[in-house]
């Protein structure tokens, strides 16, 4: 735990200082008028939470994405990275925790896009079930840390993984509703989308600005805890793996 | 002179991009990137329940998808200066434009071959009508038209690197925001409409929209016009920002300064 | 008594970028032992192989095939226990934080070493005093000199208070001040007893500071010596340079017993090597004799005396 915690205070410390990390949250506004501007188009109010949500998760999941690999990199070419590997602490430690002080300070995303929707559409953006929403949000983010984790350890590989780290993003926020929720997609991709975290967090927090009541709450905060658990589970064991790799051919190191 | 550097500076850029990417990478990782963000935009017709705006985000977005790889020279030079390469490069007594100029050359080419690979992906999913072979020409000039501002931001990214994506990532969204790639921009007011006309992407879409549906119009030739002239005015201002760059980092000696 | 560190038939390869071609052999067949308590000098040129075997003893790189153990733990076999007890410091400018303060880089690699957070703030501020960086503790790294940041790396090193410490290039890049500091904050740890293996290319380094001195070339380890065997190799094949040296003159000294070489440097200096010491004075005083004013004494480069004393074995000049 404490360890964690040295890399969250760690990257709160740098992350200031290095707007690479957290600046996703800077283009939430745009692409928060992006989403607003179709629903104002087709005059469907009904929809602002869709609209309000959806450049937030993208800036998050992005965040979430980006920064993992930014660290490896940095770390690979400042020899941080072979330093880590000459401790006894699991490199994945450090990084969840560097990973996760970015997601908490990309968080601001939420209230900036409401704010946006407030300020250039006049739209207001009213939470039925504020202790749901901030629920949901807890665990969708820890979950998202979790789930990019995989993504990060690709990046330890070779800068060409850089590419498939980048090819993360998008198809995670389809599948996963970020705009359009997954049951509105064709039937056949439900499955897939349903094993991936977002889909369930992305329900549930729409759920809980709009719908009268949320059903099931348990179970799905539940779904998103146990598949981020599972991309916990698979990335660390993948970042050992390739930590391991590097080792063996010497790719740890660019010098 | 400047065009033996600039040459020369083409070749290092293609084989930049091959170390960057293999095949696999770039089919698997980059372009079912750019297919997922265009299926996850066209999906909005879903949403609000219109089969013409899945026809009219996909064409945005593909469109969009070259100003994207477009612009990205910006954070990819400063990239470069974090490695260290830029300093080799300012020593050699040329402007640097030729030199930057001919290292992204590859990315337009790069950017339209993309744009294309993404529409044909996406669009027998979708039905989209119209004259697609005035596909390519149009993003070409989307592609032209976009170089300009990524020049700019390359500028800008030299100066502050640590910036350089934050910058690139906020343009290009203001762009797709405001400039009618997801939606037309008449949902706008007035004065939004109007700063959209200073950037890329806005005219060279109005011109690819009227071929697809309209055919070789007057109408068409003049978008595609008016966005080859705003790529050439930023084109123009990257000039003077390059200019002051030179200026600056040989005076106070950041050019070298380790990010 | 058990050694601190030892090798045995160590072989490393790396896959060359290009298929076809074979693979590049950077350690081959080393064996060597470090006593506990000692300054064990790993010298060599660059490409020579010390950073490799250091990588391998500190169990971030994996040995093609052979063996070794830090304090007997084995690096493949265990390298979870020799992570404990070993420290590791780069020389060169990467391997720190640079957005963030030598107090905070500190922090942070105490929690990845277990350091109890207790003591953690009193152990940081007693290695920031060792390494007089205490007043500077709380500016960012990227203001700091190059000297600054090379004491911070061995705080770094130095924070799970390892008993084996692996320097790999410590002083390479500092000004001669610097490098001279930096040895002598080398030295008091030796009289902590704890074990030091340091790599270098700098003999007078290593004849300076080390107990003993494994001489390593092309991946081979060519033997282990004192400090004093250096000294008398960088005394024996002492150089002498001059300007100003007229061509009769030239021919003059080439005919001194003991001089091995005359050759012009490009710029006219005069460069006489020698073969067996003591007769540098007397090189010097018919020098003085012939009207030459401009004259002093180099060290011979590592690779002169590796050539001389090994022959073959040793680096083509």
């Amino acid at each position: 735990m404490s360890r964690y915690l040295a890399g969250f205070r760690m990257q709160l410390r740098a992350g200031i200082r290095t707007p690479s990390y957290w600046m996703t949250i800077l283009t939430t506004p745009a692409q928060t008028i992006l989403f607003l501007s179709v629903i104002t188009a087709f005059d469907r109010p009904d929809l602002t939470a869709h609209a309000v949500i959806a450049p937030a998760v993208v800036s998050m999941w992005g965040a979430s994405v980006w920064t993992g690999g930014a660290i490896v990199r940095n770390d690979r070419w400042g020899a941080m990275l072979e330093l880590h590997a000459a401790t006894p602490t699991s490199y994945a430690v450090p990084v969840i925790g560097r990973m996760s002080a970015t997601l908490l300070l990309s968080l601001a995303a939420i209230p900036l896009a409401m704010a946006t929707a407030w300020l250039t559409f006049g739209l207001d953006v009213g939470v039925r079930h504020p202790w749901v929403l901030a629920a949901a949000l807890v665990v969708t983010t820890a979950a998202m840390v979790s789930t990019a984790l995989i993504f990060t350890s690709m990046t330890v590989l070779s800068r060409a993984a850089i590419t498939f780290q980048n090819s993360a993003s998008y198809p995670i926020l389809l599948l996963g509703g970020a705009f359009v929720p997954l049951d509105l997609l064709p039937g056949w991709v439900h499955p897939i989308g349903r094993l991936i975290f977002l889909s369930w967090g992305t329900d549930l927090v729409r759920d809980s600005i709009t719908a009268a009541t949320v059903e099931d709450l348990w179970l799905r905060l539940g779904m998103v805890l146990l598949l981020g658990a599972a991309g916990l589970a698979a990335g660390t064991r993948l970042l050992r793996m390739v930590m391991h790799r590097v080792t063996v051919t010497g790719e740890i190191s660019v010098a | 002179m400047t065009i033996r550097i600039a040459a020369n500076a083409a070749r290092v850029g293609y084989r930049e991009t091959r170390s960057q990417y293999t095949w696999r990478s770039w089919l698997f990782g980059w372009v079912l990137r750019l297919v997922a963000q265009t299926l996850f935009f066209a999906a909005m017709g879903i949403l609000v329940g219109s089969d013409d705006l899945i026809e009219f985000a996909l064409i945005g977005n593909v469109a969009a998808g070259v100003t994207l790889m477009v612009l990205g020279i910006g954070p990819d030079t400063a990239w470069e200066r974090s490695q260290g390469t830029l300093p080799l490069l300012i020593a050699a007594p040329r402007s640097l434009l030729p030199v930057f100029a001919g290292r992204n050359v590859f990315h337009l080419v790069q950017g339209v071959g993309e744009g294309l690979v993404i529409f044909v992906l996406v669009a027998p999913w979708v039905g989209v009508e119209g004259n697609y072979l005035w596909l390519p020409p149009a993003l070409m000039a989307i592609a032209l038209g976009s170089y300009g501002l990524g020049l700019f931001i390359a500028a800008f990214a030299i100066r502050k690197p640590r910036w350089g994506n934050t910058i690139y990532n906020l343009v290009y969204w203001t762009t797709v925001a405001i400039g009618g790639v997801n939606v037309s921009r008449t949902v706008f007011p007035h004065w939004v409409q109007q700063v959209g006309s200073f950037l890329p992407l806005v005219h060279g879409l109005t011109g690819l929209r009227e071929l697809l549906s309209n055919g070789f119009t007057g109408a068409a030739v003049g978008q595609l016009g008016l966005e080859l002239a705003v790529g050439a005015a930023w084109f123009t201002v990257a000039l003077a920002g390059f200019a002051l760059f030179s200026q600056g980092g040989r005076k106070d000696g950041t050019i070298d300064l380790v990010e | 008594m058990q050694s601190a560190v030892t090798t045995t038939a160590l072989r490393r390869e790396f896959k060359p970028r290009k298929r076809g071609l074979d693979p590049i052999t950077a350690l081959d067949d080393v064996s060597l032992a470090v006593e506990p308590g000692e300054i064990h000098g790993l010298l060599g040129p660059n490409g020579a192989g010390k950073t490799t075997l250091v990588k391998i003893l500190s169990t971030i790189l994996t040995p093609t095939s052979g063996t070794a153990t830090v304090l007997g733990h084995d690096v493949v076999e265990d390298p979870g226990a020799v992570r404990r007890v070993i420290g590791l410091v780069f020389g060169g400018d990467r391997g720190l934080y640079t957005l963030l303060s030598a107090r905070h880089n500190l922090e942070y690699w105490a929690a990845l070493y277990g350091v109890p957070s207790r003591d953690t703030g009193s152990r940081i501020d007693a290695l920031l005093a060792r390494v007089g960086l205490t007043r500077r503790a709380d500016d960012r790294v990227e203001t700091y000199s190059r000297g600054m940041r090379q004491r911070l790396h061995l705080a770094r090193g130095l924070i799970s208070d390892p008993e084996v410490l692996f320097l790999d290039e410590p002083t390479v890049g500092l000004d001669p001040v610097a490098s001279l500091e930096f040895r002598q904050l080398v030295m008091t740890l030796r009289e902590e007893g704890k074990t030091i293996f340091l790599t270098t290319h700098d003999m007078g380094e290593a004849e300076a500071i080390c107990d003993r001195v494994s001489l390593i070339d092309r991946g081979a380890l060519l033997a282990t010596e004192g400090p004093e065997t250096l000294g008398r190799w960088i005394t024996a094949y002492e150089r002498v340079e001059a300007r100003g040296v007229t061509d009769d003159a030239a021919t003059m000294v080439s005919g001194l017993p003991g001089v091995m070489s005359t050759q012009r440097l490009p710029d006219g200096t005069l460069r006489i090597e020698t073969a067996v010491t003591g007769v540098v004075r007397p090189i010097m005083e018919a020098l003085l004799a012939a009207g030459v004013t401009e004259l002093g004494t180099r060290p011979p480069s590592l690779e002169e005396v590796y050539l001389r004393v090994f022959g073959d074995r040793g680096l083509q000049v």
